[in-house]
């Protein structure tokens, strides 16, 4: 609507401003005109004037030319204007002055544009123009303006009722979809034409899209995660139960309903390692700041995972073997990088068989310099398939779902080592499997000439 | 030789008798907990807001809060730091249902004690509460002596009946945090945490086997036990009877 007047108007100013400059070309044209004429027939001698006063005023169908040759004392001796204008200067220019017409004498007197010119004999020409071409010019253009400017406008009103309309049914359908995903159907999208031109509210509306697909995916995620989890839940408490059952018949020996309650707390102990471990991850991802966060040396923390694993190791035969280069500090949580490391090396120890070989490796990559933190087992290793899923969210292996433990340890892991900007790895050993934590994002901003300290 | 086993309920704590505040507003837990504490032989007050605990708290007669970190009224972490603004000594064991590394520095910022997340097993809130209570207060000493145990803090050296026994500087470490807490149950979790700083729940037999280590050096062939298991629960570390 604001657009429609706002079209009106300035097609009437553009108008205005047409018949502004149309009607000072035309009058300066016809003032051109008139000197020129009057200049011409200055030069003739008086009977020549008077014969082309004649054929001028005679030859004017319109009656819109005045032409007339007065004495030096007024008096009028040819032509059709009633008497010399006392007001007109006799310069050869053109004034606008009040006159009247022999040959139309009804007309009265109107505003003319006159000059006068002294001719060589003394007497005084007086050339001129009627404003009729003002009227004929204004009629033009207010004809114009109702044949052009007047259905523009009417159409520029249409097309805004009509393009306001449209952004608010528009708007409404955006509105109806967005409530409906407001109250829980995610699986809606906001409505998108499949054709033409995206506008604004088009790229809005896919933007909000891609944010519901991603939602969609995650709550998908969980949810089949939910379902994986009450899965893994029901297993150790389904045998809780079976023991207390039988723990309640009560005809066990004192020492087999020790033993008996023993395994059903060791039961929910799995299960609240479990609930646990999944309350961890989501804090860990959920947390952008970290008040533990410092510079220090990750020697330190493969050092004492060295020797807090290494008689691990031993009472397992198996050979625990591990290497400290020279890295660049890292920023990270003491706490938590132990944690994370901790994990890998506690997992590969129980899962290498007795004789079996586990390395912990801090070093240097080749190349670039970032630092990498390896530990490589000769146990059984993990599918190619499931390599690329053991680090996402919750995901749990299959080689360690039917083994005791939340199974979540590598999600853990992973949640740790992003929240480090550690790029989480993980390969062959043939046999066995290597995990590899990188710290790229450090290499990239330290360059390798610092990293090879 | 296999490590010798006993059951929880053979090690009642010797601070029974303390006088516990417990300032925990689910009512559920709190039962569990005044349950499992007085069965253990502590008294044992509640408060299920904050504001009412802090009240209580500062009648001063309490030798422990058990505090949690979410509370109606005045959270946890007010509750404390209001006490120690008023030099309230008392040691503090808060609870949280949040096991953010950011929160646990939180808590023992504000001046808590020691900090265990929900959920938690009973047992281990006992041999927490109760080196919680037995901690010394600021004794400089420079020889520990359990029995016919010796431990010389300054030369690092330990030894049973006059004989030296070797220990590498982690295990004298452990050996040390034992003899802090003689005849004391000690968890895993607490030994990880306070002697390898280590706050992780290992899936391999860690902690048994570096106590298996210790204890081949301590209880020597021959020698009475020092070191006993305690099932489902931790270690002790007493005299031989």
């Amino acid at each position: 609507m604001v657009f429609a007047c706002f079209f009106a108007g300035s097609s009437l100013l553009l108008f205005a401003f047409i018949y502004w400059r149309a009607t000072v070309f035309e009058t300066n044209r016809i003032d051109a005109l008139i000197t020129e004429d009057a200049r011409t027939l200055a030069n003739e001698d008086q009977d020549a004037i008077l014969a082309l006063i004649n054929t001028h005023v005679t030859g004017d169908f319109h009656r819109v030319g005045y032409a007339a040759l007065f004495a030096p004392d007024g008096h009028r001796i040819a032509g059709n204007l009633e008497e010399a204008p006392p007001d007109l200067p006799v310069d050869g220019k053109v004034h606008v002055v009040r006159a009247t017409r022999t040959d139309l004498p009804a007309m009265g007197a109107i505003d003319v544009r006159l000059a006068a010119l002294r001719i060589p004999n003394g007497n005084i020409l007086v050339i001129g123009r009627n404003g009729q071409y003002m009227v004929i010019l204004r009629e033009v253009v207010v004809h114009a303006l109702t044949m052009g400017a007047i259905p523009a406008m009417g159409l520029a009103l249409a097309a805004g009722v009509f393009l306001a309309w449209r952004t608010q049914q528009r708007l409404k359908a955006v509105h109806r979809a967005a409530e409906r995903i407001m109250s829980g159907h995610l699986q809606e999208r906001l409505p998108i034409p499949g054709t033409g031109p995206q506008d604004e509210l088009d790229r809005l509306s896919i933007l909000f899209n891609g944010i519901l697909d991603e939602t969609e995916r995650l709550m998908g995620e969980i949810k089949a995660t939910g379902d994986e989890i009450a899965h893994d839940l029901r297993t150790p408490l389904t045998r809780v139960r079976a023991r207390l059952e039988r723990t309640q018949k009560g005809d066990m020996a004192p020492e087999e309903t020790r033993e008996t309650v023993g395994k059903a707390i060791g039961g929910l102990d799995q299960a609240l390692a479990i609930i646990t471990a999944l309350l961890r991850i989501r804090e860990l991802e959920n947390s952008k700041r970290r008040l533990g966060f410092a510079t220090m040396d990750p020697a330190e923390v493969i050092l004492l995972l060295e020797e807090l694993y290494q008689p691990v190791a031993e009472a397992k035969d198996i050979a625990f073997t591990v290497t400290v280069s020279p890295v660049p500090p890292l920023f990270a949580d003491r706490d938590l990088l132990m944690e994370a490391v901790g994990n890998l090396v506690d997992n590969a120890l129980k899962f290498t068989p007795p004789g079996g070989r586990v390395s912990l490796t801090l070093t240097p990559r080749e190349g670039d310099g970032a630092t990498v933190i390896r530990v490589a087992d000769s146990g059984p290793g993990i599918a190619p398939h499931e390599r690329d899923l053991v680090f996402s969210r919750f995901y749990r292996s299959d080689r360690t779902r039917h083994l005791e433990g939340t199974g979540l340890g590598l999600s853990l892991v992973a949640a740790i080592a992003r929240l480090h900007g550690l790029s989480p790895r993980i390969g062959d050993n043939a046999p066995g499997c290597v995990v590899e934590l990188v710290a790229e994002e450090a290499a990239k901003t330290l360059g390798p000439a610092s990293a090879t300290i | 030789m296999d490590i010798e086993t006993f059951d929880e309920q053979g090690w009642p704590p010797v601070t029974s008798k303390a006088h516990i505040l417990l300032i925990e507003d689910d009512k559920e837990t709190a039962e569990e907990i005044i349950r499992d504490l007085s069965d253990r032989g502590y008294m044992i007050s509640h408060a299920d807001n904050g504001r009412l605990g802090l009240d209580r708290a500062r009648e001063g007669r309490f030798d422990l809060l058990i505090l949690d970190r979410m509370l109606p009224e005045l959270d946890g972490l007010s509750v404390i730091g209001q006490l120690r603004a008023e030099e309230v000594r008392v040691p503090v064991l808060f609870l949280s249902a949040l096991n953010d590394v950011d929160e646990r520095v939180r808590g023992l910022k504000a001046g808590g004690d020691d900090y265990l997340t929900k959920p938690f097993v009973l047992s281990e809130l006992s041999a927490r509460v109760e080196a919680l209570l037995r901690r010394p207060a600021e004794v400089r000493t420079t020889r520990l002596r359990v029995g016919p145990l010796e431990l010389d803090l300054i030369s690092r050296e330990a030894s049973r009946d006059g004989r030296p026994v070797e220990l590498l500087p982690r295990e004298f470490k452990l050996l040390e945090y034992l003899m802090r807490h003689p005849a004391q149950v000690i968890t895993r979790a607490m030994l990880l945490e306070d002697v390898w700083n280590y706050r992780f729940s290992p899936q391999t037999n860690l902690v048994d086997v570096h106590i298996g280590k210790l204890r081949r050096k301590v209880d020597a062939p021959g020698d009475f036990p020092m070191i006993y298991n305690i099932r489902n629960v931790g270690f002790v570390l007493r005299e031989p009877q």
